[in-house]
């Protein structure tokens, strides 16, 4: 593929991507504003890279969540005091269904803690096959792992999680 | 056993981010819906707990960033495209090159108006067939297809340009079909027939008209293209096959929103055999 064919590719995969991407940050990091920023980020990163990008069986959807996971760790090591805003300073708007939305941020905790207790590989393997909606195979290029090793990864990590979370 | 039941579950774990519901796959697997229903299940609350959107506003300000690169990108390619960049500066070298260059091109257009309604040398005509060793379908990669209720694209032949320069050209059976229904992994076949072995580096699509409804207002919009035809480099080979295993090709469409309009191209990256694709009904005529 020349330059302008990878740009052809990569704007195709713009709007079904940057959803599934910030969705996946947001799983890892916790924080919608700072996933939306670094999906958007992806995107420039990934032109701005385009002539690194050899495409030798290894889709450029899996590239960009390559490129995601480096930009999380990334992220991390910066971030490494988190900020908190009072409760009191927090706006919310009057419709808001507060009882529903402790509900989900408890079942969302439920959750993390589950994922938080697998190995760091099972986890990532749910992250991006639940989140990122990519396949197994995509997400061992993602991984450099054989899809079928994906695929154990996975099994082994449902049971896991089926065991923590009950039922 | 376990190996295959690892499967199973990757494929039903596929259908369920394709937007499949839990009991259809259980109901597609009843030997393992027992041993399936507990991870699925899983599947399912994991994802739920995050049911995060990212903001449309947000959405829509990183892709006004990425089409700014974009165009920067091309335009900066097209400046250092130029193989001599010291006669930008020579004004008397501009003009001898532009009036060579106007005789080049208009003796060429001139020759290529003459024949362009007799086959070309080198042009194999392909003809339809069952059960032929080559199936040619469309798609469409999901870009802004969502703007549109429909989307109509009218093509009367395609060519395949074999490894040694020669074309091989048929006319589809189907010459129009609507994107708006062929959109990730669906795919419409267009024509099946007899074309011969080995390696090709190219497609044609030669388009007729491309139109489409807008959802928003109900208006029909002509989709822009480069010229009338839809070029893709590409590299595949075709085998020998026939009865039900033809060498399937899948050229890969996807509409984009520019400022002022919309515009169709081939996506290469998604283009070409060996996908892995749903037939979509079958729909339009020759």
């Amino acid at each position: 593929m020349d330059r302008r064919e990878k740009e052809t590719v990569l704007a195709s995969l713009y709007d079904e991507y940057f959803d599934k991407i910030a969705r996946y940050v947001f799983v890892r990091l916790g924080n919608s504003r700072v996933a939306e920023d670094i999906a958007g980020e992806v995107f420039l990163k990934a032109l701005a890279s385009l002539n690194s990008y050899k495409e030798r069986g290894v889709p450029m959807q899996s590239w960009l969540f390559k490129i995601a996971h480096n930009m999380i760790i990334d992220y991390k090591r910066r971030e490494f005091r988190r900020e908190t805003v009072p409760l009191d300073t927090v706006q919310m708007p009057d419709s808001i269904d507060i009882q529903a939305m402790a509900e989900a941020k408890a079942e969302q905790e439920r959750v993390s803690r589950a994922l938080n207790q697998l190995a760091p590989e099972q986890r990532q393997v749910i992250e991006l096959r639940f989140f990122g909606g990519l396949t197994s195979e995509e997400t061992g290029q993602v991984l450099n792992k054989k899809s079928g090793a994906v695929r154990q990864m996975q099994s082994s990590a449902l049971k896991k999680l089926r065991n923590i979370l009950g039922g | 056993m376990a190996e295959m039941f690892d499967d199973i579950l990757d494929k039903c774990i596929d259908r369920i981010n394709r937007g499949d519901r839990l009991e259809d796959c259980l109901a597609d697997y009843p030997e393992h819906a027992d041993e399936l229903k507990l991870p699925l299940e899983s599947v399912f609350s994991t994802r739920d707990a995050y049911s995060y959107k990212p903001q449309p506003s947000a959405r829509q300000r990183a892709r006004q960033r990425f089409n700014v690169a974009l165009r920067e990108s091309e335009e900066r390619q097209e400046k250092s495209g130029f193989p001599f960049p010291w006669i930008l500066g020579r004004a008397r070298a501009w003009a001898v090159i532009a009036t060579v260059a106007v005789i080049a091109f208009g003796g060429y257009f001139g020759i290529m108006q003459l024949t362009s309604e007799e086959p070309a040398p080198g042009v194999i005509p392909a003809e339809s067939n069952s059960e032929g060793n080559f199936a040619f379908l469309i798609s469409d990669a999901p870009n802004a297809i969502g703007d549109f209720q429909s989307l109509d694209l009218t093509f009367s032949k395609i060519r395949l340009r074999q490894g040694n320069g020669d074309w091989v050209e048929f006319v589809p059976e189907t010459g129009q079909v609507d994107l708006t229904r062929l959109q990730n992994d669906l795919a419409q076949q267009v024509w099946r027939g007899d074309v011969p072995e080995g390696e090709y580096t190219g497609v044609v699509l030669y388009v007729v008209s491309s139109r489409g409804v807008l959802n928003n207002t109900g208006d029909t919009v002509n989709i822009e293209l480069k010229g009338d035809k839809l070029h893709l480099d590409i590299d595949f080979e075709v085998a020998t096959g026939s009865g039900t295993d033809p060498t399937e090709f899948v050229y890969d469409v996807t509409v984009i929103s520019t400022d002022g309009g919309y515009h169709l191209q081939p996506v290469p990256g998604l283009s070409g055999t060996g996908r892995q694709i749903r037939k979509g009904e079958m729909q339009g005529q020759t």
